[in-house]
C-alpha cells in the first residue's frame, strides 16, 4: 500500500456559535478540513468520497433536541435543527459542503474508530469507489469539540499511508497476542522491518484524544516526526471495547 | 482472483414476525403491528403511529437466544445479538467448531441511531445530564462488539451508521472484505429500536403519515417508523460449500454514491441514486436490463417515491416496463438502520421461494410508475435482484444479488 496523504489537522476546544443550525461536531469538522484543503485542490465531485469516525456523532444536537422534546413537546423542536441529530450528520454536512458525491460512510466506535475509517478508505480506493477520500473524525466532549481530518488519494503526496489494519480481541486475554498480529501484518503490508518508530497513547507517544478524533492527534505528531527526519512511523491504538488499530505513515 | 460471496444464514426481528418463516408469511400477507403512540410529552395534537415489535414475542425470542448476562444489554444490542445468533443457527454454524480461523471472521453491522433510546432515558431522568454522563453510560459500538464476542471474530469488527442505508452499506463493506480475500465469514445486518426523538423529529419535518404507508400510490402521504433487526451470515463461497451450507443467494456487486444535497431531502433529479445503480451493475459485471426485480426503497413519501420512479425510468429506459419491483415498507414500516438489512433478508427469501412480495395498501398506482409494481405476491423466479437504499443525509446504496447456481 502506498497511498498519498495530505497534512493532517487536529482541532480542539473551538468555540462555536450557539445558534448554528448544524451540530458542533459538523462545524468542528469543517474547521479541521479548512486546515487541509486549499485552493489547489479541485475535485471532480464524483471522485471525492468521505469516511467518518465518531463515537457519538452530533451529541450536542441529540441532547438539546431530546431535552426540548420532553419539556415542550414536538412544538419545541425546530425542523432545521432536529434533522441534524442523526448519528451520521457530521459526515453528511461535510459531504454537502465539499460536494463529495462518490460515497459517504460513517464508522461509530471508540478511539479506534478513526483507524477503522482509515482502513475503509484504503479499501475504497483499492475498489475504485473514489479517487480521493476525506477521512474525518470528531466528537463532543465536556471540554469542547475535538475533530480532525486528512485527505487520501491521488491529489496529495505530502506523506504516504503505507499500511492500515484493525482487529478485534473477542476475549480480553487475547489483546496482547492480537496486537502483535496487527503489528506483524502492518509491517508486512508496508514491507518494513521491526525497528520502526512507534507511537502509542498507552506509552505516551501522543496525547489520547476522544473517539473519532484520536487518530488525528496521533497523525499530526507522526507527521511532525517525519518532517524532522524519521522515515516511517507506526501508530497503534487499543480501544476498551477490544478493537486494536494501527497504521504506518511515511514520507 | 476475486472470491465469491454468498448468504448462508438469516436472523430476523420485525413487526411482521420473528424468524424467517413468520417474517416471510407476514410480508406476503401484509400482517404487521403498528401501534398508536399515546405518550403525552409529544403534545396534545400529536397522532403518531409506530411499528413496535410485539413485546411478548420479543421477550420470548430474546430469552430463546440470549444468556442472563446478555439480557442486560441495551434494547438495540439485545435484538441485534439475538438476530445474529438466529442467523448463525440458520446457517448451521456451531461456534464450538473452528472451521474458519478467528482472524478470518468479522462483523459489519449498522444502525441509524444505536443506543439513542438509552440517551433519551438518561435525559428524561436527568434533564441536565451532560456529555460525560452519556460517555460513561452509552457505548453504541457494543452492538457490534457483543456479536463479535459471540462469533469469536478477531477480523474487522465495525459499526456503520449511514441512516437508512446502514444495512446495505454494512453488507457492501463485508462483501468487499470477503471478495478481496481478507475475510471468509462476516455477520452483517442492522438494527434500530423505538426512539422518541426520532419519532418527534420525523413528525416535526412532516414526514409521517397517520394513515397507512402507501408506497407508489397516487395519494401516498408519508412513512411510519418501526423497530426491527435483521442479521445475515455472509461467507466465501468455497468456505460455505466445503461445510455443506445452504446457500440462499450470492452477492455479486455493490454501488454507492452521495447526494451531497440536503440533510433531509433527496436530490429530486436523482443523479446520486442513478449513479449508485450504475456503479452497482458495473461492479457486478451485468447489464442493467438483466435485473429481474428491484426491492425498492419505497418509503411512501411523495418525494422519495417520485425520485425512485424517475430514476428507474432513466436507468432502464424503455425496458423499465419489463421490470418487476415492490416496496415492503407498507408492511414493515421504515425500520431505519435495519430497513435495508430486512430487505436483504426479503431478497434472500425471494430466491428461496421464487415469489416477489407485494406492495401493500396501494389503491391507485401513481401514473409515473412505469415498472411493474407488484401489489400481490407474484411467482416470477427472479435470477438477479437489486436491493436499493437511499438515506437521510444523502448516502445511496445498491446491492446486486444473484440466484445461486453453483457456477464459478
Amino acid at each position: 500500500m502506498n497511498i498519498g496523504m495530505s497534512k493532517a489537522s487536529f482541532v480542539k476546544n473551538e468555540e462555536f456559535p450557539l445558534k448554528a443550525k448544524t451540530s458542533t461536531n459538523a462545524i468542528a469538522l469543517t474547521c479541521a478540513i479548512k486546515g487541509i484543503i486549499g485552493e489547489e485542490h479541485k475535485f471532480d465531485e464524483m471522485s471525492l468520497g468521505i469516511v467518518a469516525a465518531t463515537s457519538y456523532g452530533p451529541l450536542d444536537t441529540y441532547m438539546s433536541s431530546t431535552e426540548k422534546l420532553f419539556s415542550r413537546g414536538i412544538r419545541g423542536l425546530r425542523p432545521q435543527k432536529v434533522v441534524h441529530s442523526v448519528l451520521c450528520e457530521p459526515s453528511c454536512q461535510v459531504g454537502i459542503q465539499n460536494h463529495a458525491k462518490a460515497f459517504n460512510m460513517t464508522f461509530s466506535g471508540g478511539v479506534t474508530s478513526g483507524f477503522q475509517a482509515m482502513k475503509a478508505a484504503a479499501l475504497a480506493l483499492e475498489e475504485k469507489m473514489a479517487e480521493n477520500i476525506l477521512v474525518i473524525g470528531g466528537d463532543d466532549t465536556q471540554l469542547g469539540t475535538v475533530s480532525g481530518a486528512v485527505l487520501l488519494g491521488e491529489k496529495v503526496c505530502d506523506f504516504h499511508l503505507k499500511a492500515a489494519n484493525v482487529r478485534f480481541a473477542y476475549d480480553i486475554s487475547l489483546t496482547d497476542c492480537i496486537k502483535e498480529q496487527v503489528v506483524k501484518e502492518l509491517l508486512d503490508e508496508a514491507g518494513l522491518s521491526e525497528d520502526i518508530y512507534t507511537l502509542s497513547a498507552d506509552e505516551n507517544g501522543f496525547e489520547r484524544s476522544f473517539g473519532g478524533s484520536d487518530i488525528f492527534s496521533a497523525l499530526v505528531n507522526a507527521q511532525k516526526l517525519i518532517l524532522s527526519g524519521k522515515e516511517n512511523i507506526m501508530i497503534l491504538e487499543t480501544d476498551e471495547s477490544g478493537v486494536i488499530g494501527g497504521i504506518i505513515v511515511g514520507k | 482472483m476475486k472470491e465469491r460471496v454468498v448468504i448462508t444464514g438469516l436472523g430476523i426481528a420485525s413487526i411482521c414476525g420473528f424468524g424467517k418463516k413468520d417474517f416471510w408469511n407476514g410480508i406476503l400477507s401484509g400482517n404487521s403491528n403498528f401501534t398508536k403512540l399515546t405518550d403525552s410529552f409529544y403534545g396534545e395534537d400529536f397522532s403518531g403511529i409506530y411499528g413496535m415489535l410485539d413485546v411478548t414475542k420479543k421477550n420470548e425470542w430474546e430469552r430463546k437466544y440470549l444468556t442472563e448476562e446478555e439480557l442486560r444489554l441495551s434494547p438495540c444490542c439485545r435484538i441485534a445479538l439475538a438476530a445474529a445468533k438466529e442467523a448463525i443457527s440458520d446457517a448451521g454454524l456451531d461456534m464450538k467448531i473452528n472451521d474458519v480461523p478467528s482472524e478470518r471472521i468479522g462483523v459489519s453491522v449498522g444502525t441509524t441511531h444505536g443506543d439513542l433510546a438509552v440517551i433519551e432515558d438518561l435525559i428524561e431522568e436527568n434533564p441536565s445530564a451532560d456529555f460525560s454522563c452519556v460517555h460513561n453510560k452509552v457505548n453504541h459500538f457494543e452492538f457490534a462488539a457483543s456479536i463479535a464476542r459471540y462469533v469469536r471474530a478477531s477480523g474487522d469488527v465495525v459499526l456503520h451508521s449511514d441512516a437508512c442505508a446502514s444495512g446495505n452499506i454494512s453488507a457492501s463493506y463485508a462483501f468487499q472484505l470477503i471478495r478481496s480475500g481478507r475475510l471468509d465469514r462476516v455477520i452483517v445486518g442492522g438494527a434500530d429500536v423505538y426512539s422518541r426523538l426520532t419519532e418527534g423529529g420525523f413528525s416535526c419535518i412532516r414526514a409521517l403519515t397517520n394513515d397507512k404507508v402507501k408506497p407508489f400510490d397516487r395519494d401516498r402521504n408519508g412513512i411510519i417508523l418501526s423497530e426491527g433487526a435483521a442479521m445475515l451470515v455472509l461467507e466465501n463461497y468455497e468456505t460455505a460449500k466445503k461445510r455443506g451450507a445452504h446457500i440462499y443467494c450470492e452477492i455479486i456487486g455493490q454501488g454507492q454514491s452521495n447526494d451531497s444535497y440536503h440533510m433531509a431531502a433527496m436530490n429530486p433529479e436523482g443523479s446520486g441514486v442513478i449513479e449508485a445503480m450504475r456503479r452497482s451493475v458495473k461492479d457486478a459485471g451485468i447489464d442493467e436490463n438483466d435485473i429481474d426485480y428491484v426491492c425498492l426503497h419505497g418509503t411512501g413519501t411523495v418525494a422519495n417515491d417520485a425520485c425512485e420512479m424517475k430514476v428507474l425510468s432513466e436507468f432502464l429506459g424503455e425496458n423499465v416496463k419489463d421490470l418487476y419491483a415492490s416496496s415492503v415498507k407498507g408492511c414493515l414500516g421504515h425500520a431505519l438502520g435495519s430497513a435495508a438489512a430486512l430487505e436483504l433478508a426479503v431478497c434472500s427469501l425471494i430466491f428461496e421461494n421464487g415469489i416477489i412480495p407485494p406492495t401493500i395498501n396501494v389503491e391507485n398506482i401513481d401514473e409515473n410508475c412505469k415498472f411493474k409494481l407488484a401489489t400481490e405476491p407474484l411467482k416470477i423466479n427472479p435470477s438477479l435482484i437489486m436491493n436499493s437504499a437511499y438515506a437521510f443525509g444523502g448516502s445511496n446504496s445498491c446491492v446486486i444479488l444473484k440466484k445461486e447456481d453453483g457456477e464459478i
